[in-house]
């Protein structure tokens, strides 16, 4: 065991300087002597949850069907029976809920708090200076700042082990609590760093997300009391046609599947802003991996049994107002600075116009390389790129679509008719968020920030005031033009020739705003390059 | 044969939005150097040193420690190695001791035991903190949490050393304490690069200057040829008798370019412009013209004198 620590140690350094930092008698005393504490509190407390002798009816009473609750039964000693199991499994599901919480909220808090502490006195920028590995330095720092609550946790394992078993509840129910919280403190652990390295300072946050996703839950949580009393299970529904919260294994592997994979973007995008805290949250090549990944999970709740004659752009439409969300998120984390923009513009400049005054490596690089894998670059290419992927992954679902009847004309071309128009949106978005991040404007992040929230949402409300709706109309093309235009599209309130002509409009638009783009870069790559070697 | 380059700049530059804080600079620092950074505040030393520290990324131009190419976004392991970097602000935990301190960051360098508490021993000895080992961080002096955080810059036995204004603040005795423990890194064979305002301090300490203005480098050379170039020698002269006959026999040499009677004495000061053995010679002449001298020091101008001379604003 002491090699095993000794080992430990000399792996990383930071959990070696975390651990004997807070690995002192006494607050381990305190952690262990209060989640000792804090058990009998609880078995004291369920012990006066047991019914009095007057009660005829009640939750603890055995009942002969094996469910839960039952009339007054006495046994040869003329004491009220006691179906002990239904009461360890409320011990042992009230424990379910509290270990992880305490985990969840303290580890958080004390991330953050730490965290923000050392980049304050920049004490965090030896560290970063030193031969560690990023991974190495944060993953010291996940496990062993929150060492005390990990403490307090492990304390009370036993009991929460006994009151398992007792209830009766499987080896698999609790082994999947510990699994789930492990995911879900990884999750949460590499979270509140993500918030720390984007600024935050207010060690609240942690604890506020963390009972904000237990409220949401507990809320969509459902009890399945009538069985039997341990089978308790989230949200009934289907991903990849298989039936979530019917059983424990595919529900469990649903939700460590999805907590395992947000830790792995999450602490990507951790590991780039603690290398370098002026690098973009991710990397235009990450960026595709990661949409493939939203875009997989989002695509699994439309694959799935559905009663015949069900219509499909309904799903298509949700899945494009997700996406709506998603894609203006891959915007504002790709979408590079003016500053990077200038220095990438000069760059590009020098090696086009002025090939002969610097050699960098990565001048070498092609225009299309730079743009789809460069770091500092213009990210609309990489922007459609990522556009392109729901564009191929829906693609086989749609063709797979039941011929339409006679009623509902051509459904299919529809569905690519507004996948096409959703993505000229987004596009026309990108460009016009890069120009303005690219201008002078004292407040440019935030005017990006509101130009791309209000072309979102004031003109389908300006146009919903005006009432302009009615099949064919040229007033309801203007529907398409807005974020939300593949909603007419797919509800098929707009005639084909208005679709063909706002395409042509919005790729009218586009290339107009692209065209600017180009022009701008390579102004401001001039400019910038002159002023460099005004001097020399 | 030229000696190594410890560190070696090709157009390093910062740009601050519109600002330029370090502007095409091109730096030689040859191995086993201490290289005295000079300028007035906002100049670029700091960013230039934060530079080469990877603490900040250049904007354009590159960066080699002892011929190898230093770059911000990789992990670089062996390179950080040879790099200790003590800034100006130097920021310690004060909640662990001094062994402590210094044993989280022997392991973060990745000194293996035995090596590591050898090591601790020896540089706590160093900056001499052997007394504090045990001392909590928080009941260290300003001199002591200074000499302890070189020591935290210098654990790894780094090659190459970067101190930013590592004697600001400190009292005298710790300057020279300071020092000396700088000397004996050099004498280890450590590459020095410091940037001070205490220019008496570097000109004890250097064998090379540069010096910094509006984010360029205008001087770079060794402080030997500096002062040649640049230094005057100057010698000032006493007699126990009459001045003008002193004056008058000074004329008569050829390497005495000038000369100034120092205000309420009746002391002489001569730019002269010969070598050690002309100034033998002017002082073998006026004996032999019978002045009754009661003192011939041959002195240079110091750095400060240099570093105004050459146009510069030294700010404080």
């Amino acid at each position: 065991m002491a090699n095993l620590l000794l080992y430990a140690t000399e792996w990383n350094p930071q959990l070696f300087r975390e651990v004997k930092g807070r690995f002192k008698r006494l607050p381990i005393t305190i952690a262990v002597t209060a989640s000792l504490a804090i058990q009998g509190l609880m078995l004291l407390y369920f012990w006066l949850q047991l019914p009095p002798r007057y009660y005829t009816y009640h939750r603890y009473y055995p009942n002969p069907n094996g469910k839960v609750g039952g009339s007054q039964v006495l046994d040869a000693l003329g004491h009220p029976m006691i179906n002990w199991s239904v009461w360890w499994a409320d011990i042992f599901q009230s424990l379910s809920w509290l270990l992880p919480l305490v985990l969840l909220t303290a580890g958080s808090y004390m991330l953050i708090s730490d965290l923000a502490k050392e980049e304050k006195q920049g004490t965090l920028n030896f560290i970063r200076l030193s031969p560690q590995t990023s991974q190495s330095i944060l993953l010291g720092k996940l496990v062993g700042v929150p060492l005390l609550p990990i403490v307090t946790v492990v304390a009370a394992v036993p009991f929460h082990l006994i009151a398992g078993l007792l209830s009766g509840a499987g080896f698999g129910t609790v082994l999947s609590i510990y699994l789930l919280t492990i995911a879900a403190c990884a999750f949460f652990y590499t979270t509140a760093l993500f918030f720390v390295l984007q600024g935050a300072t207010q060690p609240s946050i942690g604890p506020i997300l963390v009972v904000g996703a237990y409220f949401f839950f507990a809320l969509s949580y459902h009890y399945s009391y009538d069985n039997s009393y341990y089978e308790y299970y989230w949200w009934h529904g289907q991903w990849f046609y298989v039936w979530l919260g019917e059983s424990l294994l595919p529900t469990v592997g649903f939700g460590v599947t999805i907590l395992v994979v947000g830790t792995f973007w999450i602490w990507q995008a951790v590991n780039r802003r603690f290398r370098n805290p002026n690098r973009t949250l991710i990397s235009k090549t990450q960026s595709y991996g990661l949409t493939a990944c939203v875009q997989l999970f989002l695509f699994g709740f439309v694959l799935r049994q559905t009663s015949p004659g069900f219509e499909h752009s309904w799903d298509l439409m949700a899945l494009l107002g997700m996406n709506l969300v998603w894609f203006l998120i891959i915007i504002a984390t790709l979408t590079p600075q003016r500053q990077t923009l200038l220095d990438w513009a000069r760059f590009r400049y020098v090696s086009v116009a002025e090939p002969h005054y610097h050699s960098r490596s990565s001048t070498k690089r092609s225009l299309r390389q730079e743009l789809l894998r460069g770091e500092d670059s213009p990210a609309v290419l990489a922007i459609a790129v990522n556009l392109l992927i729901p564009i191929g992954l829906f693609t086989p679902w749609i063709l797979s679509w039941l011929s339409p009847d006679s009623f509902r004309a051509a459904p299919q071309l529809r569905a690519f008719g507004s996948l096409v128009i959703f993505s000229l949106f987004m596009l026309i978005c990108a460009v016009l968020v890069q120009l303005i991040l690219l201008s002078k404007f004292n407040h440019r992040g935030d005017l990006a920030i509101g130009l791309a929230a209000g072309i979102i949402t004031i003109p389908p409300l300006l146009l919903a005031l005006l009432h302009v709706y009615g099949l064919g109309s040229i007033a309801s093309a203007l529907w398409l033009f807005t974020a939300i235009g593949f909603i007419p599209l797919l509800a098929q309130v707009v005639s084909p020739l208005t679709v063909f002509f706002s395409l042509v409009g919005c790729l009218g638009l586009f290339s107009l705003l692209t065209q600017r783009l180009v022009y701008r870069l390579h102004q401001v790559g001039a400019s910038e390059f002159n002023l460099m070697t005004a001097d020399r | 044969m030229p000696k190594e380059l410890a560190i070696s700049t090709r157009g390093l530059t910062k740009q601050f939005d519109r600002q330029i804080a370090v502007h095409d600079i091109d730096l030689h620092v040859e191995a086993g150097e201490v290289y005295g950074l000079i300028g007035p505040n906002g100049a670029g030393k700091t960013t230039l040193i934060r530079m080469l520290a990877t603490s900040e990324e250049p904007t354009l131009g590159e960066i080699y420690i002892n011929g190898e190419r230093l770059l911000r976004d990789q992990s670089n392991p062996s390179l950080k190695r040879q790099i200790g970097y003590l800034p100006d602000d130097y920021p310690l935990y004060d909640d662990l001791t001094v062994w402590d301190y210094l044993d989280y960051f022997a392991r973060l360098y990745q000194l293996r035991e035995p090596r590591r508490s050898q090591r601790m021993r020896e540089v706590l000895e160093l900056v001499q903190l052997s007394h504090k080992r045990h001392s909590q961080i928080a009941t260290l002096s300003r001199g002591m949490k200074q000499r302890l955080s070189l020591a935290r810059t210098i654990i790894h036995e780094p090659l190459v050393l970067l101190l930013d204004e590592p004697v600001s603040g400190l009292d005298p005795i710790a300057r020279v304490q300071f020092r000396e423990i700088i000397k004996v890194l050099q004498e280890a064979g450590m590459t020095v690069l410091i940037s001070s305002h205490v220019l008496s301090d570097l000109e004890e300490l250097c064998t090379s200057v540069g010096v910094m203005e509006l984010g360029y480098l205008v001087e770079s050379a060794s402080l030997d040829s500096l002062f040649r170039r640049l230094s005057r020698q100057q010698i000032v002269l006493s007699t126990l008798g009459d001045l003008e006959a002193l004056k008058s026999e000074l004329k008569n040499c050829p390497h005495v370019e000038g000369m100034e009677v120092l205000t309420g004495t009746p002391k002489v000061r001569v730019h002269f412009s010969g070598t050690s053995e002309d100034s033998a010679e002017l002082l073998r002449s006026l004996i032999y013209a019978g002045i009754p001298l009661t003192e011939f020091q041959p002195t240079q101008e110091n750095l400060e004198t240099i570093f105004l001379k050459l146009g510069h604003q030294q700010a404080s």
